[in-house]
């Protein structure tokens, strides 16, 4: 079964605690993650994605429903069975948990033992893995040597050691400067590229989505709110904490801000309403802004404007402040609408 | 220089070689019974640090018998626990009395301290570390070698010197039961015949011994430490 998912849940659901106070961290979630992919999962503190992926390699065992992996059900085998299969599955950190009593080389050389590979080929292939990591030359280094990017970096290479099928990665740069995150992204990336690694990116930063998943699902209280691909995620969000996600990776968030400020207001004048337009791939080059200006004879005021490519695909936002007849201004959003415009009114 | 000691120490110079059956015996006991505790601390500190609720192991029933049976030998002071241990050292060694009847005594009354001296420098290692080596798919038993015992080490060195320096002290009471050591020799030599030379030679020797332990265990915790 060639299409058959790499990572499957079906109705997964944890529970913690006890008594009267228990926790429902993870409700239900129904997900498939497809072979060669790259898969984020974003949420807010406390919205279980943590817990969930967690899940996927049973660190966290299920209270109920079945997690299958590679087509192999993890939740059915037995605690031998599945520390075989746990070597399949790559894993990553926020705190990259390297151990500070070994070197690099022997950090990335720790899933090795027990592997029928002799001292000498495990220390060869760990050294071939610092250097797709780029950091060949930190081998005999002490962990508390390194930056956090490196050390990241080490925990990549000593994840790809057990020629893992599925890289789990939780809040991988959630402790990483915007620069090294980008750097990090870009070798996950490759290895997703090159290696064939389907690729699971737990975090909060929407910017990492749209760095390199091509898919992703949205937690809220533990469930899968929405999901679906990045591009059509970030083109027209539904559920309204989708919206504040992908506010927050536009910069659009802060406007309602100013916009409340009532200094703000009044400069931009009575009547004036702020609408953000969503230009997709598909809306076509016309000079849409111009012309409904020029057709139905309102003002428009660009405050806003951002342009960018996501997977691939060119996405333009545009917040325009509307200046008019009332009902002009309706009729020039209905044109926009019909001619394919993601349009939606700002308020303040 | 034998003039000076021979001065200072009139008592201890007349007969030196009672100072240094005694160190020998304080030695052998410390040594003897320190193996066995740090073997048997060490297993049992883990067994708690592995069954405790979230451990790799967990397993309510054997954390608290356990958790309990440590508080019970740790609060029965030394002494009593000599006594009432005598039947089953007599049956362990062979003999209540000597530097072998003190042994099985030491140990109960060591291990428990040790135990929770692991326990505390286990529960140092990050719980990360832990989760990382299970989720690279490393059985429960590399875990406790090869995370545990491994990254706690600096740790345990510090427990176990700790742990060290109390037993030199719990076997200044084996004179109780006629094994010797530099307590006995303090009190049968010195306090009952009122010769403090005595007394000092047994301090300053007990003050080198501590030195050395606590050196060594600073070297093992500096060079475990990364």
């Amino acid at each position: 079964m060639a299409d058959e998912a790499m990572i499957s849940l079906r109705g997964v659901a944890k529970n913690f605690g006890g008594g009267g106070q228990e926790i429902h961290a993870v409700q239900e979630v129904t997900l498939d993650i497809q072979r060669g992919e790259i898969f984020g999962i974003v949420g807010f503190s406390g919205a279980g994605k943590s817990t969930l992926v967690r899940c996927m390699n049973l660190l966290e065992v299920p209270t109920k429903g079945q997690v299958f992996v590679d087509g192999v059900e993890l939740t059915g085998l037995s605690k031998k069975e599945l520390n075989g299969q746990r070597k399949k599955i790559g894993m990553i950190f926020q705190q990259f948990n390297l151990f500070a009593s070994r070197t690099v080389l022997e950090n990335v050389a720790f899933p090795l033992k027990h592997s029928g590979l002799s001292k000498e080929q495990i220390r060869e292939k760990a050294a071939r893995l610092l250097d797709f990591v780029e950091l060949g030359e930190k081998k005999d280094a002490y962990p508390s040597q390194l930056s956090g990017g490196q050390k990241q970096r080490v925990a990549i290479a000593r994840a790809l050691a057990s020629d893992p099928k599925v890289l789990l990665c939780d809040e991988a740069t959630s402790a990483l400067d915007p620069q090294t995150t980008h750097s990090i992204l870009q070798l996950l990336k490759k290895l997703n590229q090159e290696l064939g690694i389907t690729i699971v990116v737990i975090t909060h930063q929407m910017q990492v989505v749209k760095e390199i998943c091509q898919r992703v699902a949205l937690m809220e209280a533990g469930r899968v709110v929405e999901q679906g691909w990045v591009y059509d995620i970030f083109a027209q969000p539904q559920q309204e904490i989708t919206k504040d996600f992908v506010a927050s990776a536009d910069n659009s968030n802060q406007l309602s801000e100013v916009l409340a400020e009532t200094s703000v207001r009044e400069s931009l004048g009575q009547g004036a309403r702020v609408f953000r337009f969503r230009f997709l791939h598909t809306s076509g080059g016309k000079a849409l802004v111009s012309q409904i200006s020029r057709e139905f004879g309102i003002d428009l005021n660009i405050i806003h404007g951002n342009l960018e490519m996501i997977d691939g695909r060119f996405l333009g936002v545009l917040i325009l402040l509307a200046q008019g007849d009332k009902q002009a201004v309706d009729d020039a959003l209905a044109y926009a609408r019909a001619q394919g415009v993601n349009v939606e009114e700002l308020r303040g | 220089m034998n003039e000076i000691l021979t001065n200072l120490f009139p008592y201890v110079m007349k007969k030196p070689e009672q100072l240094w059956k005694s160190l020998s015996e304080t030695l052998q006991m410390t040594l003897w019974s320190g193996s066995i505790m740090f073997v048997l601390g060490l297993a049992l500190g883990l067994l708690l640090t592995v069954t405790r609720e979230g451990g790799i192991l967990e397993n309510k029933g054997v954390y608290q018998v356990l958790d309990k049976v440590i508080n019970i030998f740790r609060s029965i002071p030394f002494v009593i626990l000599i006594a009432l241990l005598m039947n089953l050292t007599k049956w362990i060694m062979g003999t209540r009395i000597g530097v072998r009847g003190v042994i099985v005594p030491l140990v109960f009354g060591s291990v428990p301290f040790f135990a929770r001296q692991v326990d505390a420098a286990l529960a140092g290692v990050d719980k990360g570390l832990v989760e990382a080596a299970q989720a690279m798919g490393t059985s429960s038993l590399g875990i406790i070698f090869r995370v545990y015992l491994r990254e706690g080490a600096p740790a345990i060195a510090r427990g176990t010197t700790i742990t060290l320096i109390n037993l030199v002290g719990l076997t200044a009471m084996s004179g109780y039961v006629g094994a010797g050591g530099l307590g006995d020799y303090a009190i049968t030599y010195g306090y009952n015949y009122n010769r403090i030379d005595i007394v000092w030679a047994a301090v300053i020797v007990t003050v080198l011994l501590v030195s050395i332990i606590q050196a060594i265990g600073s070297l093992v915790a500096r060079k475990t430490t990364h």
